[in-house]
Order: structure tokens, then sequence, then C-alpha cells
């Protein structure tokens, strides 16, 4: 799954621990999330979205060419 | 309540991959349990013929097992009866029918017409016993499939 969190994350100055402990993972977990090895459930989804203060669509939404 | 439900979980962690990951291996030592206590249950009880007390607590182990996956199953509303489609709950109905059919047929073929016990002694026996069962089950099977598609037909 293709994803823009390590963009928007970046943008907000986190580290993915930072981000991790904000939406009650583990680092891994971010870290495959953005590896695009891990598909988060909804729940999660939105809680980043929330954290990086963005829409899913920005994060998660593929984009045709 | 939810500091109940907290308490009753058997884990720890509050990520969801590693929650995930967690359940399945409890799920995989439980399943691998079962099939070790099968075995057992397989191989000294029925093969070998040993006292009961010797593999009792395997067969015990079995039985809850198969309680506690049935019942989880059917509070979780996903048993065959949950998933399945009208159509296909028959066709699962006709299969278990023609499955109980079979061993009927493989009992009485054992008790009346062989007049032996019903579970089978050595290997040769225990081969024999499964290719008859195989058989009947397929004309069980064979059978409730046309009678289907005959009233099918009508219909």
């Amino acid at each position: 799954m293709v994803n823009r969190i390590k963009i928007a994350r970046i943008e907000k100055n986190l580290t993915q621990k930072d981000l991790a402990s904000r939406v009650n993972v583990t680092r891994q977990t971010i870290g495959l999330i953005e590896a695009g090895k891990y598909n988060p459930s909804l729940k999660l989804c939105i809680d980043i979205a929330r954290t990086l203060d963005k829409t899913l669509d920005e994060l998660f939404w593929e984009r045709e060419q | 309540m939810n500091k109940f439900k907290k308490m009753l979980r058997i884990t720890e962690h509050d990520d969801e991959r590693v929650q995930a990951l967690e359940y399945r291996s409890y799920a995989e030592a439980g399943f691998l349990i079962a099939v070790l206590s099968a075995l057992d249950v397989i191989i000294r009880g029925l093969v070998l013929s040993h006292p009961l007390s010797e593999w009792g607590m395997s067969l015990f182990i079995l039985i809850i097992y198969i309680i506690y996956v049935g019942a989880r199953q059917i509070t979780m509303r996903i048993t065959k009866d949950d998933l399945l489609e009208e159509n296909e709950k028959k066709k699962n109905r006709a299969e278990e029918v023609s499955a109980l059919l079979g061993i009927a047929l493989f009992v009485i073929w054992r008790k009346v017409i062989l007049k032996e016990s019903l579970i089978p002694s050595g290997l040769l026996n225990w081969i024999e016993n499964i290719g008859v069962f195989i058989v009947i089950f397929i004309v069980t099977y064979g059978m409730t499939y046309l009678f289907r598609n005959k009233k099918q037909s009508e219909i």
C-alpha cells in the first residue's frame, strides 16, 4: 500500500517513535506502515491522519498517474 | 466494564499489529496442542488400544478445544450457517447428510454384517476400513448429489 505518512511525519517534525507514542502503537509498526509492509486498521489510519493533521485521502489515496 | 474487559485480555499490548501477532501465536500453539492430542488419541487409543487412563487427558484436552472453538465461532457468528448463502447452505447440508449416512452405513457394515467391533485392529484392517469408508462416502455423496439435482430440475 502506497502512503505518504513518512513525508507528512517529517513535515510535522516528528520521529517514528513520537508518532508511535501518539497513536498508541510501537515504533516498528509505524516503520512497517511507512514501508508499505503492514496494512493498518481504519481506526489506526484515522488516528495517524488526525495526529499528522492530514486527511485519509492525503495520506493513503493512490492518485492516478 | 472496559477495565474488566482489559483484565480478561490475553495480550498486554495496545498495538493492533502486535496484538494480532500475539493472538495468532496463541492460536497456533492451541492448534498444535489439539493436533498432538488428536494424534495421541488416535495412536495410543485407537491403533495401539492402550488403556483409557494413558490417553484420557489428551482426549479431554481435545474435547475442551473443540467445544471452545465451536462456542467461540457461534458467539462470533462465523459458523457456516452465518456465512453461507441460502443455496450454499443447502449444498452444505446435503454434504453433511451424505457424511452422516456414510458413517451410519459404515457402522451397519461393521456391526451387523461383519459382526466386528467398530474400531479396526491392525494396519491392514485400518487401511481396508478407510477404503470401504471412502467408497461408502462417494456412493452416498453421489446419491445425495443426484437427488438434489433431480429435485432442482423438478422445480
